[in-house]
Parts: C-alpha cells; structure tokens; sequence
C-alpha cells in the first residue's frame, strides 16, 4: 500500500481514535477534568456517526423526516454516553469495525422502531439481514488524498477574493460573523441561529443584525473591488477557518 | 497494470470510491482530529473539488444545526439528559406591537407635559401611573445611588408617519432586548443603527441606558448629553437625567455630576426624593 493511501485510511479512523479517547476520559472517576468537554465531544461524534448511518440505512429502508433522524441520533447518541459513563459499554476495547458495526445497527434499530411508530415498516420473517450491515469499507468510502493539479490563474483568482472576504469579515463583530456565516453559508434559519452556542439571541435579533453585516460585507468588497457575489470554490473553507466555529467546544459546556 | 517508471512495482489502484472526502475524515476535520498535515492536505483538496466543498459545506451546516438544536444537560442529581433548544418566541409579532408602541410612545411623550396641570393632570398622571405599574421593569433593588432602568411601553403609541424600516425596527428590536436586560444584545442593536428624529432621540437614551448599566459610563454620558434629557417628558426625561448624573459621577466627571444633583434635587417626584436622600449623605 503507498503510503497516500495509507495516511487515507488512517485519517478515516481518526475519528473513532479520538472517540475511544474521549471514552477513557469518561470512564475515570467523576469530577475528573476535563470529563464535561470529552462528553459533549463524544456526543457530537456520535450524533455525526448516528446522521450518517441512518441516512444509509432510511435509504433502503423507508425515509423519516429529517426532524425525526435528528430526534433518533441525538437520544441514541445519550444513551450511548451514559451506557460508557456506566460502563456498559466499553468502545475502547474494540476495534473500528467492531464499534461501526455496533453503531451501523443501533441506528437502524432507531430507525426501525421509528418507522414502527409511523406505521410504515413492513415485518419481516428474520431480522438482521446481512445486507444491513455494512462493513467500514461500504460505509467509509477510501478517500484518496491526491490532489488534482489546479491552474496559476484559478489559485489565484481564489486567493484574492478569499483574501478579500476574509479580511472583510473579520472586519464584523464576532458575533455578527457567526450569524452571517451560518445564513449564507450553512443556509440555517433565523430560529436555528438564535440558538447557537456562540449566538443566543432571539431570532427577531439574528435578522436585524444579519442585514446589518450584509450590507458592511457588501461595502467592504465593492472597497475592494471584489463583488460578493462571485465567490469561487475554496472560499467556503477560508470562511469557516476564520469563524473558528469549533473553538466554541472549548468554551461551551454541558449546560446546568 | 505496472508503470515502467515505477520500476516493476505495481501502481496502486484508485479506490472504487474515487478521490473525495469520506465520512470519517470530514467527521475528524471537523472534531479537530487530524494533524496539522493531514488537515492541510484535507482542506487544500476541499478547496479545489467542489464535489468535497458541497459535501463540507452540508456536514458543517448539519453540524452546526445540530448544535443550535440540542442541549446536554446535567441535572441535580447527576443524571444526563437532552433538550431541543427552541428560540425565544417569534418576535415579529412583538416586534410589530414595539414599532407601534415606539410610534405612539413619542407622541405620548410630547403631549405629556413635564410639569403637569390640574385637570389633564389627573389624567394623564393616572395613565402614567398605571403605566408605570404595569410596565416598569423589576427594579434593580439598589441603592439610592445606583441605575434605574427605562420603562420600556409595548402597548399603544404612534409616532406620526413611521415606517417599519429597518432602522424602526432595528430600535424597536434593540428596545426589546433591552425590556428582557438583555443588554448587550440591546448595545449591539441600537449602537448599529442610526435614525432620525424622534427615533434617534428614542434610540440614544435606551442605548445611553444600556450602556450605563455595563458601566461604560463615559459613553452613556456622552450620548445622554447629545439629547438633553431634560427637555423630555418624565419618566424618561428625568431618569435619564439620573442616568446621567451616575454616568458622570462614574466617569470620574464629580463637578459636573454634583452640578446636576443639586438641579435634580429641586426636581419634584421619585427622582427628586432620590436626589435628596444621595444629597444629605
């Protein structure tokens, strides 16, 4: 194996390394350090695990709203937690494929019992299909790392604008970033925005102050003489490195 | 297939997949679970292949909603649990109702007088009396000596000719925030707009309030004195007076803030009272 593709497979399970980590975290005794931070972390890498099997497996099975596979990720990822906290369940002592496996089929048993509720899933003779459960190379595509060749101009072209909007929106308020960032970038709602961790505002708020930030980006890039609407690949990247939007795990904690 | 380049060994083969982000790697850039190398090479690939950026671009939207949408909580007795966050009720009702408060509230203020007559007096004090005992925000419980916040009326009052631009809205919404103490929320909204007229009039003494109560006293005074409080109808005409004296006697500004005492101290009324009492100290 060269060893691209294998830094490739490697990167692919870093995140259930750092899973298994946030574990031995949560299994030392209460009121050991950092133990909230490792919680909330390990709940957020499961919810992500959770979303992506069930959109795997609501594929072949039935689809649910996306409020419903949201509901199912975030209370199996709470069980889980609690199951490691008491020791129930013990994912560092198990293998990748081991824990993918488990997670692949406790997702679709949350799906299943949703899709019972709704009155759409259709018994089966014999559970646990085989098919059901595929296996880390199905569900974790190999990704290769190899980049392919991107012409002078285009970097260029990219780097400008990205330099510019960069600029301009570290230009904002912290907050007024943020906002902007999760509306034009990640498309989320007034009420989702609100909400935010490093938001908390009522949703009335988030539009106001969202035109406001709007009309200063949009002045600060014709400044630059850049129109903001012509944002090239890459420039989404740039933007969600300088809102520093994971920092907020360092900061937000399980709430009281 | 072998490259002659290659000297005889064999050319690994490209995955099935293809050469994009997987899951499980876009899961770890996310979590900040790569190396320093290993996020470079990543997010130099997203940044060329627009197919890796939607799909970037989704996990970090799913993300981040995931975030706006739940809460980890600990209880008392040690258990975990979660709750779906919700916003604050839809404010575009209440919003409407403070434009149109905000609309009324100028007028209210002019027809009021500062020094009220017998008669329409009566009135007009029992109205403001009733206002003021319905509305008031919880005092602070303070001293004597200490801020008064401004009452903030989200029932019926017009300002002539008001439009809910964004500017209206943007005090009204900054008003809001102020009436629930969310006072830095209220600075960030009245401090980013700008109107005119008896809007700006409205938006400078909230905002002066605001600005007090986080103690940035200088600020406050400064806008306090751009609007002269006194020429206002009471209540807010002179608490934001008293908002001035504290933000001058804070500011280290102790002859002017005297000065003003003294003045407040001949004022009839609540303020007045208070004026004394600091006074005989």
């Amino acid at each position: 194996m060269s060893p691209i593709m294998s830094l490739a497979q490697s990167m692919n399970l870093n995140w259930l390394t750092g899973f298994q980590e946030y574990c031995r975290v949560l299994q030392r005794p209460s009121g050991a350090p950092s133990r909230e931070n490792a919680r909330e972390k390990a709940w957020l890498l499961l919810n992500s695990a959770f979303s992506q099997y069930l959109r795997f497996h609501s594929s072949r099975m039935g689809s649910v709203s996306r409020e419903d596979l949201e509901d199912i990720a975030a209370d199996k990822s709470l069980d889980l937690i609690r199951r490691i906290e008491l020791l129930a369940w013990e994912p560092t002592e198990r293998s990748p494929s081991e824990i993918t496996g488990y997670l692949s089929k406790v997702a679709r048993n949350g799906l299943v019992d949703r899709l019972r509720e709704l009155g759409r899933w259709v018994e089966v003779a014999t559970e646990d299909q085989p098919e059901w459960d595929p296996d880390l190379t199905v569900l974790e595509a190999s990704y290769d790392p190899r980049i392919p060749p991107d012409s002078p101009s285009s970097r260029l072209e990219r780097k400008e604008f990205t330099d510019a909007l960069r600029g301009c929106a570290e230009e904002l308020e912290p907050r007024s970033r943020i906002i902007w960032f999760l509306r034009v970038l990640c498309q989320h709602s007034s009420k989702e925005i609100a909400t935010h961790p490093q938001v908390s505002i009522r949703a009335s708020h988030v539009d106001v102050i969202l035109h406001r930030a709007r009309q200063a980006l949009q002045e600060c890039m014709r400044g630059k003489g850049c129109e903001p609407s012509d944002m090239p690949a890459g420039t989404f990247v740039e933007l969600w490195e300088s809102c520093r939007l994971d920092d907020a795990l360092a900061t937000s904690r399980v709430r009281k | 297939m072998s490259d002659p380049s290659n000297k005889g060994h064999a050319k690994p083969e490209a995955p099935e997949s293809g050469k994009h982000l997987t899951e499980g790697v876009c899961r770890a850039l996310l979590n900040d679970l790569l190396s320093s190398a290993e996020k470079k090479i990543v997010l130099t690939h997203i940044s060329s292949c627009q197919r890796c950026e939607t799909a970037f671009k989704d996990r970090v939207a799913e993300r981040e909603r995931l975030r706006s949408s739940f809460a980890l909580r600990h209880g008392s007795a040690g258990d975990l649990s979660i709750s779906r966050l919700q916003a604050q009720s839809d404010e575009r009702r209440s919003s409407v109702r403070v434009i149109e408060s905000l609309r009324s509230l100028w007028d209210y203020m002019q027809e009021g007088t500062r020094r009220l007559r017998i008669g329409y007096a009566l009135g007009a004090v029992a109205v403001a009396a009733l206002l003021l005992i319905l509305l008031w925000p919880d005092r602070d419980g303070g001293e004597d000596a200490s801020l008064r916040w401004l009452p903030v009326t989200p029932g019926g009052l017009q300002v002539r000719d008001a439009e809910e631009t964004v500017e209206s809205e943007a005090v009204a919404a900054g008003m809001a925030a102020y009436a629930n103490r969310e006072v830095e929320t209220a600075i960030d909204l009245l401090r980013e707009t700008s109107a005119s007229g008896r809007l700006e009039t409205l938006r400078r003494i909230y905002l002066a309030s605001a600005l007090a109560q986080t103690e940035r006293y200088s600020e406050a005074a400064r806008l306090l004195k751009s609007v002269r409080p006194q020429t206002l109808p009471d209540p807010w005409g002179s608490e934001s007076l008293w908002t001035l004296y504290v933000s001058l006697r804070e500011s280290g500004q102790q002859t002017a803030a005297d000065s003003l005492l003294r003045l407040l101290c001949l004022e009839r009324g609540e303020v007045g009272d208070r004026a004394r009492r600091v006074q005989r100290r």
